[in-house]
């Protein structure tokens, strides 16, 4: 998978990019995308899933204070 | 939690601290010309602009698969981001940064099934997160980069092993289990003889911070009516 084989520096002038699997970088984008995509849909899912759940319960507007500790 | 954002800061901090910023390697690598560059603590050529991006693709990496996986618990979605970065550490030299972003991903997932499948099956409390953070994460960033990196230079001086899934899987074992879990374990059984690694039961059932609590509790009680 190594792009470069060494560091000598008469070498070294002749690389371009050293990071591994060159020509790959499509997949990674692509794998990078469908990850970033899901990850919105999923936790906006979630959240929306969790918000309802909260209103279903009736709360009003003083709520809020049954939160409060005693002390 | 302002304790993991610090952590991110001085994380990046320690990237720069182990970057050289200027260095002739020609004389070192062989070829003898005149080369400078900036390199990393081993010497290899490095930029400092290249290892930020893949600090940050990594904790963004981590951040995401820490929120969807840990379903937006605040302390393990912190936690995620900087497991991110330690996961792609190994190899943010070298790494694309996709690639930074994605390992780090994959390090986080892995972390926080480990962390709870371990409390499960030998009910072994973490409690601060610390051990699947820096242990589980670390573990699996070096695997990732032995087979990411497999056959690249390890130093810029001739004559050593090139990066292997084997010999990371080796330094694995040396700075996990030899320099970390076994020194902590002889010391756990020091304190453990000493009587010092546990808290009495009486006191664990009670709460450590019970006068505390009720230190507060007579505080508030003493200023609340003033406030009427």
């Amino acid at each position: 998978m190594a792009t470069i084989e060494t560091w000598a520096t008469e070498k070294i002038a002749e690389y371009g990019a050293i990071y591994p699997m060159v020509g790959s970088e499509w997949v990674w984008l692509t794998v990078a995308m469908v990850f970033w995509l899901a990850w919105h849909f999923k936790t906006s899912a979630a959240e929306t899933e969790e918000q309802a759940e909260l209103a279903s319960r009736g709360h009003n507007r003083d709520s809020y204070k049954q939160n409060v500790s005693e002390w | 939690m302002a304790g993991l954002f610090l952590i991110y800061t001085r994380f990046w901090g320690f990237y720069a601290a182990c970057n050289v910023p200027i260095y002739d390697a020609g004389g070192d690598y062989g070829g003898g010309t005149t080369y400078f560059t900036a390199t990393t603590i081993y010497l290899t050529p490095t930029t400092l602009s290249g290892i930020t991006a893949n600090f940050l693709m990594s904790l963004a990496g981590g951040l995401l698969m820490g929120y969807w996986v840990s379903k937006g618990d605040p302390f393990w979605t912190y936690s995620s981001g900087l497991a991110g970065m330690i996961t792609a550490s190994a190899g943010n030299d070298l790494y694309h940064p996709l690639q930074a972003m994605i390992i780090g991903a994959i390090g986080v997932f892995i972390m926080y099934k480990m962390h709870y499948w371990v409390e499960r099956r030998f009910k072994i409390d973490d409690a601060v997160g610390a051990v699947a953070v820096h242990g589980y994460a670390g573990v699996v960033g070096l695997l990732i980069c032995g087979f990411m990196l497999w056959g690249y230079p390890s130093s810029a001086y001739e004559g050593y092993a090139a990066i292997s899934p084997w010999g990371m899987a080796i330094g694995a074992v040396i700075m996990f289990g030899v320099l970390g879990f076994l020194p902590g374990w002889i010391i756990a059984l020091i304190l453990n003889s000493a009587g010092k690694l546990r808290i009495p039961r009486e006191a664990e059932l009670a709460g450590l911070d019970y006068n505390l609590i009720e230190a507060s509790k007579r505080d508030q009680d003493s200023y609340a009516p003033a406030e009427q």
